[in-house]
């Protein structure tokens, strides 16, 4: 399950940069921040409301600069 | 340490948003101060540190599991990792000053120094406790086992967490 995460990461990384457009590559982002928070950090294993109050801060962060660098 | 990894992400956080604001407030200075940034060498931090983050969480599964050896393996694999992203960071840097950008040309490289900088300085920080815990796992009985492999992981994953909106704040195209 581990590897399958480091494989969705890397894949993410690669899609971002040849995508190369600013809120993609944010959301890409939040998602690669989800899937190191969830398997490598083990938040999965974790309370539901510790799961909640990362996936919701990674939401709220990809949003706020979405919206403040938007022109 | 969570809250240690809470404080930090949020300092992280501030920063981004101070990225943002330039790129929407003087996008003709972020625009060419991006025209000069590599993205090629923006995958390759990327992926420094995403293979370095995947084998320190394998090094501490197999810690857990008393598999020092094999664990001392993935944490050597992950400091390595690490270097390479110092190195390359390294490079990055000493090309920049060669052709005359650093701090005080303008805000945008001000602000490409002191974000990048203050996340080169946790992972130079993050590489020395992956190498000081890698070297001991198996061979030192640690006082606090879970805090200190499990935390030690914990920043380093942070540093992860961190470059994932770094880069494309930096690298991304509007």
């Amino acid at each position: 399950m581990r590897f399958i995460a480091y494989l969705v990461l890397v894949a993410a990384a690669v899609v971002a940069v040849a995508w190369g457009v600013l809120l993609p590559a944010l959301v890409l982002g939040g998602i690669k921040a989800c899937v190191v928070g969830f398997e490598f950090m083990e938040l999965r294993t974790a309370h539901i409301a510790h799961r909640i109050v990362f996936a919701l801060g990674v939401a709220a962060l990809v949003l706020v600069l979405s919206l403040v660098a938007s022109p | 340490m969570w809250m240690v990894f809470a404080l930090e992400i949020f300092a992280f956080a501030m920063m981004f948003v101070g990225v943002a604001y330039l790129r929407r407030t003087q996008p003709a200075v972020f625009h060419a101060g991006q025209s000069v940034l590599d993205a090629r060498m923006g995958l390759g931090l990327t992926l420094s540190l995403v293979t370095s983050g995947w084998l320190t969480a394998e090094g501490v599964h197999a810690f857990r599991a008393s598999r020092f050896e094999r664990s001392r393996r993935f944490y050597g694999g992950a400091a390595l990792m690490g270097l390479v992203f110092v190195g390359l960071k390294i490079a990055e840097y000493s090309s920049k000053s060669r052709a005359g950008y650093g701090l005080g040309v303008n805000d945008f490289w001000d602000l490409y120094f002191l974000a990048t900088g203050f996340h080169f300085i946790h992972v130079l920080v993050g590489l020395g406790l992956i190498a000081y815990v890698g070297a001991r796992v198996g061979k030192t009985t640690f006082e606090d086992p879970e805090t200190t492999v499990g935390g030690t992981a914990l920043f380093w994953h942070m540093c992860d967490l961190a470059w994932f909106f770094l880069f494309p704040l930096f690298f991304a195209r509007p």
